[in-house]
């Protein structure tokens, strides 16, 4: 009762009649030129004037202007600005211009604000946001006005959307004789006006395409250093100097390392367990605490914090056994960080290099040579369903910034062979002269594949979980039933997660005419989504690397012969391997395959080949053998 | 009857001293049996179990006090240690969470208490309200742990609301205690309780502290299911409501519905013969159709995004303007009807897209549907004209098969059901015309959607560009079909219109459909539907099977096939009677074209769980059907 009362004020009487300021009225009266079909919106004006007031004082005023196109337009017809308790807004106003020419104006007290992340417990980051009135036509305009100390010389300016952008314009009023380094990212480099001013016209909307990489890491940007250019070593310097008061070791903390370690086989993985599966996730983010870890102690007694206090406690623990690890600075989309703009900016997230003897790394997918530190193994203790020695899939073939105490070193994060990755399935079956297929089944994933689906099954209870693999095979299989469903290691990212049940199909065999048909590929599908390749733009995203095999036994009624089998198959493409054959002896059908996949990333040109190859899978995968 | 949500009561007592906790609340040692609990008995493999839980709600004294204590059992039940306690404070309500204390009992016994931190976060401020949380996680958690805290709400003592007891959770509930002090208000205002799937025997009792309680072992957990009813209809819960009016429960639906009379037949009022002149047909169901035409191109302000015009005052001000809410339409239509000389009425109906109906709940807030309902030749045909592009006859499904009152001046209303819909009030046609090319199947689909079905994609889009809704169908077409379908839409028709049905042409290149066993090419019997999957997998069951609406699927393909093929056999007509579900496909060939012919229809709204095995039995069958092979070989 509360929130309908809530939302009934949110939306009563807050719109004010008013008139639109000279800016907004000029940029309005422009005309549009035409637009790609389905443009929702067009962005007719985007201004960012940063002042700068003292090196690291910068206050930023921002002017919008969209016009909305179609209905689904509606959703850019808002005003919103962050803030937070480094940056303080001093201004927001919005205006709504309907196609009669009526204005609305809203102010920052009509407003709705909000905390601007969910992850959190706490975090001071926050957002308003105005709720601009619209209608196809209508143009919406908004401003906001901050001041900000900045944590370093540097700015970003993200000029292209998921809509055109007609006119795009960042203006700098720096202290004189300030000196400033540009770098573009996704969009050609255009030289500033003196102010320094950037002006772009009609940048294109991102394309919206199936299975494209994600909008933020193909979307063009400019970064640019203030002053004096900056560098990887400066940023990982920095970070260092934030997190190395935070390192000191308390006694309990000292005591648990020695009690984890003391009969350990291998010391360094006790101790990152500790940190991965006894440290709960809890961000709390206040002012810097978005970028400087909690102390030690506390993380240790609380049993949480955020990424960078899991990574802190772990190198704290890992120096009481003399082993040396280092912050990696990671975003957790792939593409985002580029290596040509240095800052702090750029990540997101942090996980741990920990230097292992060269000995120590067989076996280990996540390990990169450093020439001077030597082998390091990368491990994200965030990430509680990726086994030690490896990455999660999403900082695979990713940048992480290697802090070290007065340098740093952008690396090119490892990406795992498919084999790190596996989910081999084996099926013993019997099928019955009524066409039911019974039998035993055993699903073992590995890495990433197991990974991926523990994530899945546990935050489900014991019942849920046997609906998951019965509506998993359903799929597959007309008819089915799963019986004594057994899942092993759910919680353990170490072990294999084997899933064993008993498998009964009616039906599975079908007879037409004098021929019995029997698809010797029962469960599992390999191939990925096919994608139409006519204007695409940008490459493909696969599911990761990884090696799936089946081996599949049917043994059949006495009664039956054999009267064609599937021809096997093979393919070899740059991304995907893929063999599969049946054969018939001694009145047991046998079908095996196995599939790879070896990158996370395909581009556009090789597409075509992709699709043909899941094409080729797929019809493996309905193929039929025929008896008699 | 009105609800007070929110209502500002002259409060003339002072505030009675602070409740605080009671004894139940304090913090207390685990006992040996909760230090031995491992997994709970009725919900194996639970993250977490909840082993107490107190609420004492006090609304003479505006305040709650919550106590859990809670047994983290794997890993992923330490996300119950983080704890987030929302409050809107600022005026008027200027709540507050006060007195949070919460410990940690590791399970060697360690306890440590919590003395971090509690944050303050706006979820949402704005139009002068402010919506907070009160955060914190507690300390040392792992599994074996049991969280124990508590918090008291305080709030305005002017204002009074209603309180829920949502009691199902995602975990299990050994035992819960809940109490209410209801506001004394002399008199002034009754209070009531309404409650939902508690155990039998089990509802909140007068104690002789005058606090009703109630107390439950062993709460379920709430289970998901894909076609279930509504969620609301299914949790259980206990909603205690303060009223202005003192009327006894049994008699409030007589009450409520003369209230609608009044209403209702003020705003339709007398409007003027002369209006439906033009109107006239040759028969009063023409004249009907005529008006019903009529009212649909009045502008429908309830599906305006922003709609920023006033309530009409009645039924003449609607028709002069041609635009209003959907209720201000539906009346329009039955005022129009009755000058035009037919006998039309309002009917209240209680949707049941949110929750299901209980007449023994007094909330009128239930029945916030209308339809009109107008009688020709002595039967009754109801009508939706408050919704756009309903076809003539056809009320939105969450209006269908509902209860409902006709609101007829001077007479006693009593609760029918309305709109009773079958499977041939929502048809879904489509016919393929294709030819096999290689491994690919090549050709045109015309898909024809009729009432109901063509309604229900009419709303689904509603609002949005043409463009917007050809990606729609578009995109409905490709998941009939495996990935790699090509699906172009060529042409749409109706998309806007209630009188005809909404009809979609595309032009198909549909790949993975064709596979091979050796040298012969396999077709699968039904192009729509060889990829399916039962949607009902899971071999049990919780809940009752929920079909929105009634409908019939009727497919019809025909696929020319290469002059060098022929079928091996013809397959025999398949039939799957299930009583109220119904599945029938037909193969014909003249020797170079196939003719597929299928037709699958539920006629049902709600199944009994007992009956699962026969629906999950039925869609199997169908399933097995639909992928039977058609085998091709050389002639």
């Amino acid at each position: 009762m509360i929130a309908r009362a809530f939302a009934l004020l949110l939306f009563a009487g807050v719109a004010h009649a008013a008139s639109a300021p000279d800016w907004v009225k000029a940029i309005a009266a422009e005309p549009v030129p035409p637009q790609p079909p389905r443009t929702a919106a067009v962005v007719l004006s985007d201004t960012t004037t940063l002042t700068f007031t003292s090196p690291y004082d910068v206050t930023t005023l921002r002017r919008r202007v969209v016009k909305i196109l179609t209905n689904a337009g509606h959703d850019y017809a808002y005003g919103s600005a962050f803030f937070d308790n480094n940056t303080k807004l001093l201004a927001l106003r919005g205006w709504s211009i309907a196609p009669d020419g009526e204005v609305t104006r809203l102010r920052e007290r009509d407003a709705i604000e909000t905390t601007a992340a969910s992850f959190e417990v706490f975090t001071d980051a926050r957002m308003k946001f105005l709720d601009l009135p619209s209608e196809v036509g209508s143009v919406i305009a908004f401003e906001y006005e901050t001041r900000e100390k900045l944590y370093e010389l540097a700015s970003l300016w993200p000029f292209q959307e998921s809509i055109p952008v007609l006119r795009a314009r960042f203006e700098v009023r720096t202290p004189a004789g300030w000196q400033h380094h540009a770098k573009w990212t996704n969009y050609a480099a255009v030289e500033p006006s003196p102010g320094p001013v950037w002006e772009l016209r009609n940048v294109p909307a991102i394309a919206d395409e199936p299975r494209m990489p994600d909008g933020g890491a193909v979307a063009g940007r400019m970064g640019v250093h203030w002053n004096t250019s900056r560098s990887w070593s400066d940023v990982a310097t920095w970070f260092h100097t934030l997190a190395a008061s935070r390192l000191a070791p308390t006694p309990p903390v000292q005591s648990k390392t020695k009690e984890l370690t003391a009969n350990a086989a291998d010391p360094i993985r006790a101790v990152a367990r500790f940190a991965q599966r006894d440290i709960r996730y809890v961000a709390v983010e206040i002012g810097i605490g978005g970028y400087q870890p909690h102390a030690v102690g506390e993380i240790f007694t609380n049993r949480f914090g955020d990424c960078k206090d899991k990574a802190t406690l772990l190198k704290a623990m890992l120096s009481e056994i003399k082993t040396e690890s280092h912050y990696v600075l990671v975003h957790t989309t792939r593409g985002m960080v580029d290596p040509s703009f240095p800052t702090v900016h750029a990540f997101n997230h942090v996980i741990s290099a920990i230097r292992i003897p060269r000995e120590k790394a067989k076996g280990l997918d996540a390990v990169y040579e450093h020439p001077q530190l030597g082998t390091l193994l990368l491990f994200d203790p965030t990430s509680t369903t990726t086994p030690f020695g490896q990455l999660p899939p999403y900082l695979q073939a990713n940048r992480g910034l290697l802090v070290m105490p007065n340098a740093g070193e952008l690396l090119e994060l490892p990406s795992h062979a498919p084999e790190a990755s596996e989910l081999r399935r084996s099926a013993k079956l019997e099928l019955d002269e009524g066409g039911t297929l019974r039998g035993a089944v055993e699903e073992v994933r590995t890495g990433a594949m197991a990974a991926s689906m523990r994530e899945n099954l546990q935050a489900l209870n014991a019942a849920e979980r046997v609906r998951y693999i019965e509506s998993s095979l359903s799929y597959h299989l007309a008819q089915q039933t799963a019986s004594d469903v057994k899942i092993e290691n759910v919680d353990d990212p170490e072990a294999n997660l084997i899933v064993r049940y008993t498998l009964a199909s009616p039906g599975y065999a079908t007879r037409v005419a004098d021929l019995l048909l029997i698809r010797p590929r029962v469960l599992g599908t390999k191939g990925e989504t096919a994608i139409a390749t006519a204007d695409r733009k940008y490459g493909y995203v696969t599911d990761g690397p990884s090696l799936q095999s089946d081996e599949v036994e049917i043994k059949l009624p006495q009664t039956v012969t054999l009267d064609e089998l599937p021809k096997p198959v093979t393919l070899t493409t740059p991304h995907v391997q893929y063999t599969s054959s049946s054969t018939f002896d001694q009145g047991v059908l046998r079908y095996k395959r196995k599939y790879a996949m070896n990158t996370f990333a395909v581009d556009r040109e090789a597409i075509p080949a992709l699709n043909d190859a899941f094409a080729k899978i797929a019809a493996d995968e309905r193929a039929s053998a025929v008896f008699k | 009857m009105l609800r007070l949500s929110a209502v500002f009561l002259c409060v003339l007592i002072a505030a009675s001293a602070f409740a605080g906790f009671s004894k139940t609340q304090d913090f207390r040692l685990p006992t040996a049996e909760e230090k031995a609990l491992k997994d709970v008995a009725y919900a194996p493999g639970a993250p977490a179990v909840v082993l107490d839980w107190i609420e004492i709600d006090d609304d003479t004294n505006a305040t709650s006090a919550e106590y859990y204590r809670i047994k983290i059992l794997t890993d992923e039940g330490k996300k119950y240690a983080d704890v987030e306690i929302p409050y809107f404070s600022g005026w008027p309500v200027n709540g507050r969470v006060t007195d949070i204390s919460a410990r940690t009992i590791q399970p060697d016994g360690t306890i440590v208490p919590f003395d971090g931190k509690v944050y303050d976060k706006i979820l949402l401020k704005g139009a002068g309200l402010r919506f907070r949380a009160k955060t914190f996680s507690l300390p040392a958690v792992q599994p074996g742990s049991i969280l124990e805290y508590r918090y008291q709400r305080r709030w305005r003592e002017q204002m009074l609301f209603n309180t829920l007891w949502s009691i199902q959770r995602d975990i299990p509930v050994l035992h819960a205690f809940m109490s209410i002090k209801p506001y004394d208000s002399n008199g002034m205002y009754r209070s009531f309780f309404t409650y939902h799937n508690l155990p039998a025997g089990k509802v909140p009792t007068l104690s002789p502290k005058k606090t009703y309680d109630l107390e439950l072992t062993d709460v379920p957990v709430y289970q998901a299911e894909e076609f279930a009813p509504p969620e609301e209809s299914l949790k259980t819960r206990v909603n205690f409501y303060y009223t202005e009016e003192n009327i006894e429960p049994s008699a409030f639906w007589g009450n409520q519905a003369g209230a609608w009379i009044k209403q209702t037949e003020g705003f339709i009022g007398r409007v003027d013969a002369s209006l439906v002149k033009p109107l006239m047909g040759k028969d009063a169901m023409e004249t009907l159709q005529n008006i019903y035409a009529k009212v649909q191109t009045y502008k429908n302000l309830s599906f305006e995004d922003e709609p920023t015009e006033d309530d009409k005052k009645n039924a003449a001000a609607v028709i002069a303007k041609g635009e209003g809410y959907r209720s201000e339409i539906n009346r329009a239509f039955v005022a129009l009807a009755r000058a035009a000389g037919l006998e039309a009425h309002v009917v209240r109906v209680a949707t049941r897209d949110r929750f299901f109906f209980s007449s023994n709940v007094p909330d009128g807030e239930q029945m916030d549907g209308e339809i009109a309902a107008v009688t020709v030749n002595g039967q009754t045909h109801t009508f939706d004209p408050g919704t756009p592009t309903a076809p003539f006859g056809i009320v939105s499904w969450e209006k269908s098969n509902v209860p409902g009152l006709r609101l007829v001046k001077g007479a006693r209303p009593e609760f029918q059901s309305f709109a009773d819909q079958k499977p041939d009030h929502a048809v879904a046609r489509r016919s393929a015309d294709l030819r096999l090319n290689g491994d690919l199947l090549e050709g045109t689909i015309t898909a024809t959607f009729i009432g109901q079905e063509a309604l229900y994609r009419r709303l689904k889009t509603w609002g949005e560009d043409e463009a917007e809704q050809t990606k729609s169908l578009e995109d409905e077409a490709k998941t009939w079909f495996p990935s790699g379908a090509t699906v172009k839409l060529t042409e749409v028709t109706g998309a806007k219109s209630y009188a005809e049905p909404l009809v979609v042409k595309l032009d198909v290149t549909l790949s993975g459909l064709v596979s091979s066993a050796g040298s012969r090419t396999i077709l699968p019997i039904s192009v729509f539907a060889s990829s399916g999957k039962n949607p009902f997998a899971p071999a049990t069951r919780t809940h009752p099977i929920y079909f929105r609406y009634a409908r019939r699927i009727e497919d019809q393909v025909k696929i020319a096939l290469p002059e060098t093929l022929t079928l091996a056999e013809v397959p025999k007509p398949a039939k799957v009677d299930a009583g109220a579900l119904q599945y029938a496909n037909e193969v014909k060939h003249d020797g170079t074209t196939l003719t597929y012919t299928r037709s699958m229809s539920v006629d049902t709204m709600l199944v009994e769980v007992q009956y699962y095995r026969s629906v999950r039995n039925f869609f199997s069958s169908v399933l097995t059907a639909d992928q039977k092979p058609l085998v091709l070989v050389s002639k």
